[in-house]
């Protein structure tokens, strides 16, 4: 008979493993509310499980109580999740707007969504876009002003950047707030002297480069529009990049994965990691390839099949010495679809709220006109149009969580991942991350991982051994 | 000009390797993390789940508070629920948790510029302290109300009183010194007696808090007749022989730059760089602006150096008050 008022939080994921180094069985416990994984022996664990609290040494019940393993049994969990993802919106003092400055690009991928055009942001709208800003930093107190160039391919309209750059920091310095970019490229323009530009004149901070795997599976899934291959041009740059110890610039390299370039993730890893480049990135991540108001999704496995092979991409990753971190943190915010306060705005002056409908000709009413996208909020000329967002329904989302629109409402995986995407639940899609189907594995990797870091140095932060004094091996990790 | 200012460089790179870190700040949680352990023999299980749980939001929202994210805080202390929770609670439990919950969320309130409920909230810790303190002996809790006391101060200073700033935290020093024996202004007990309980070291350490936040009271806002009044009212009635020398010099250093005596000052913020130890390292950040502001009018080239050193040095510099940085910062990198 439980003979606490506290239980268990349904949002924790366990599995069990016996550990042959100390010789006897183990609990991993992932609690996703904070996020935290704790080794547990299995008395304990039973005992948590079962409501039985009285037998644990408040040490640990203390330790339990802070990471929200135990929580009331009143409590209604999935609302003080959902509360506090919307308190985190309501907080947030960064002023953030996602820039498209061209609607050109030079590859033509297999699985874009967009209709790449001749067509930049015009001088008028730049003058509105400086405008929107200016009027944004009267409206309240702000830190930050964050600014993300996205595309199409925001280095075709570089000198467009450099000019609204300048006068975006003229205005953050006015208002009293810092001020930071970040840019979304494909890489074949990201040579060594912009990267510095980027960095030392346009205050980006991070830019992310896509490349599908080694040159046979890149130049396939993303060539040039001319169809020629784009991997040897973006690889060399980021090569330069990272052998130049003064560019501060941080590289992310992403990699799109369907069937067709599935067997392409190793040998990449590897071919970076002959340049040595695993630490100096910022980092190396996959995700499967999706809908883009296309079909794109049907050349993708599931994310269960995916889940099996990424296990065997960790692995590598960690052999091959790169950072590994295969736990997802708490995500309070989904994207900055849910944020009411952010901001897309296209090479048109089309306002959005999502980064994955502009420039979609399957969004468009008229195609080939940004302002018909039934996602549009709005335009430069003319400000958001009333009530827009929420017909979108994307900054409602946690409404529809909590009403049970969407299965997120019973996930424990909620807290970590936000809920993924707003956008694709709304068109059928089930965008779970990876990680919910194979998050046992992933807590027997980390737990791996962390006991071999610990052979080679310091206690790792995450881990806490809860263990049974009875038991006679003690060793603490 | 008597200084060769490379002196003042030199004086600068000596003192940078001794800078402490953190400032001693025993404010936060660290009063209920350290009580709540005593309460965990004393109470039921159930009553110490409620009690941790309560603690640990409380200590989320302050989390919250400090950064500014009112409305998480503000989540934080619903969830709490204490109002919920209390019919279940004994007496010390239900004591612990009002002092802890109180301590934070009257920080929480003077974030919202709520001075008047956050003042409410400081005397209900209070009273909860002092029936801690007496009845069931937590002798820790009178530093615990002290620091509730200096908390009073910082809203009179928020609030621009400065007059009732000044004598408060003359008394709160005086009070930590044995040179006199009452707060007049936060209900007692008070008392030698009292103090002879806890560590002197603890008693060290809140005093030169106090020293801290009242320099940076009075270096948050624009100089003007009200500050100079105070600088003047705390060197010259504060007993010099309780306070510590490490301020009165910085004293010294303000009336000499608020004064224009130059000369006096340059030669004076040299020697109290020299001087620097480590546990005030707050009052050597807070001369900075000052420091650079005198100079770059005398010898811009030493000046532009310093500044270099300084802006590559303030990352490093993490118990430093935000507003503190983005001011230094504004200095160096003009």
């Amino acid at each position: 008979m439980p003979d606490s008022l506290f239980k268990l939080s349904q949002y924790v994921v366990s599995t069990p493993i016996y550990d042959e180094r100390d010789g006897y069985e183990k609990h991993i416990v992932y609690g996703t509310r904070n996020g935290v994984v704790r080794i547990m022996d299995p008395h304990i664990w039973n005992s948590v499980n079962e409501g039985l609290l009285q037998g644990i040494p408040r040490s640990i019940i203390d330790d339990l109580i802070s990471t929200r393993i135990l929580v009331p049994k009143n409590e209604n969990e999935l609302l003080s999740i959902l509360n506090e993802n919307q308190a985190e919106i309501l907080d947030s003092d960064d002023l953030y707007m996602v820039i498209q400055p061209t609607a050109l690009c030079q590859l033509g991928c297999g699985y874009c969504g967009q209709k790449h055009t001749a067509k930049n942001l015009s001088q008028k709208h730049q003058d509105l876009l400086v405008e929107e800003l200016q009027k944004r930093l009267s409206a309240r107190k702000w830190k930050s002003v964050l600014i993300s160039w996205f595309g199409a391919e925001a280095l075709l309209a570089l000198d467009d950047m450099r000019l609204l750059t300048k006068r975006f920091k003229e205005l953050a310095q006015q208002f009293g707030c810092s001020y930071s970019g970040r840019l979304t490229s494909n890489g074949v323009l990201v040579t060594k002297e912009v990267a510095r530009e980027l960095y030392d004149e346009l205050d980006i901070t991070e830019v992310h480069i896509t490349l599908d795997g080694t040159k046979e599976y890149h130049d396939k899934s993303r060539p040039t529009k001319g169809g020629q291959g784009s991997f040897d041009k973006i690889f060399n740059n980021i090569i330069t990049i990272c052998e130049s110890q003064d560019i501060k610039l941080k590289i992310i390299i992403r990699c799109n994965v369907s069937w067709e370039n599935m067997d392409g993730v190793i040998p990449l890893m590897r071919l970076l990691a002959e340049h040595n480049l695993q630490k100096r990135l910022g980092s190396f991540y996959w995700t499967l390839v999706y809908s883009w108001g296309n079909d794109a999704d049907k050349t993708s496995p599931t994310q269960a099949e995916f889940g099996e092979r990424e296990m065997e991409w960790y692995v590598e990753m960690y052999k091959l010495g790169f950072n590994v971190n295969v736990l997802p943190k708490r995500k309070k915010v989904t994207c900055f679809a849910v944020d009411p306060k952010a901001i897309l705005i296209d090479a048109t002056g089309t306002l959005f709220d999502c980064s994955e409908v502009s420039q979609v000709p399957a969004y468009e009413k008229i195609p080939g006109i940004s302002q018909s996208n039934k996602y549009a909020i709005g335009h430069l000329e003319h400000g958001e149009i009333p009530g827009k967002r929420k017909q979108n329904v994307f900054g409602d989302f946690y409404s529809l969580v909590e009403k049970g629109q969407v299965p997120c409402n019973t996930c424990r995986m909620l807290p970590v991942c936000g809920g993924a995407c707003p956008k694709k639940w709304l068109e059928g899609y089930i965008p779970c991350p990876v990680t919910k189907f194979n998050i046992e594995q992933k807590l027997l990797l980390h737990y791996a991982i962390s006991r071999m870091k610990q052979e080679e140095t310091v206690v790792s932060q995450e881990l806490s051994i809860h263990e049974n004094t009875i038991t006679k091996n003690t060793a603490s990790i | 000009m008597k200084i060769p200012l490379q002196k003042i460089l030199q004086a600068y790179n000596e003192s940078r390797s001794k800078l402490s870190l953190q400032s001693v700040i025993y404010s936060g949680t660290y009063f209920s993390d350290k009580t709540g352990s005593l309460i965990k023999k004393n109470v039921s299980l159930n009553e110490y789940l409620i009690c941790k749980r309560i603690m640990v939001l409380s200590a989320h929202a302050l989390t919250a508070s400090r950064q500014k994210k009112l409305q998480t805080a503000e989540l934080y202390y619903k969830q709490a629920n204490f109002e919920y929770w209390l019919r279940l609670l004994g007496l010390q439990a239900r004591l612990h948790c009002v002092s802890s919950l109180c301590s934070t969320k009257a920080y929480f309130k003077y974030c919202e510029n709520n001075f008047v409920e956050a003042q409410q909230i400081i005397f209900q810790a209070n009273d909860a302290d002092i029936i801690l303190e007496e009845k069931f002996g937590i002798y820790l809790l009178h530093m615990h109300r002290i620091q509730l006391a200096h908390n009073l101060i910082r809203i009179d200073v928020k609030t621009g009183n400065y007059s009732r700033a000044l004598s408060r935290s003359i008394e709160a020093i005086q009070y930590l010194n044995s040179s006199v024996f009452n707060i007049s202004y936060l209900k007692g007990p008070w008392g030698s007696s009292f103090l002879k309980r806890i560590q002197p070291s603890l008693i060290r350490d809140m005093t030169i808090q106090i020293l801290h936040e009242m320099a940076l009271g009075n270096s948050a806002y624009q100089w003007n007749d009200g500050l100079k009044e105070i600088l003047h009212g705390y060197y010259t009635l504060i007993d010099t022989t309780a306070l510590q020398p490490r301020f009165l010099q910085w004293l010294r250093l303000k009336i000499n730059f608020h004064e224009r005596k130059i000369d006096i000052f340059l030669e004076e913020t040299m020697d109290f760089m020299k001087n620097e130890r480590g546990n005030t390292s707050l009052l050597y950040f807070l001369l900075i602006p000052d420091l650079i502001s005198t100079l770059e009018k005398i010898d811009p080239d030493t000046t532009k150096q310093l500044c270099i050193k300084i802006r590559d040095d303030l990352p490093m510099w993490t118990g430093t008050p935000r507003f503190l940085k983005e001011k230094i910062k504004k200095c160096v990198e003009r």
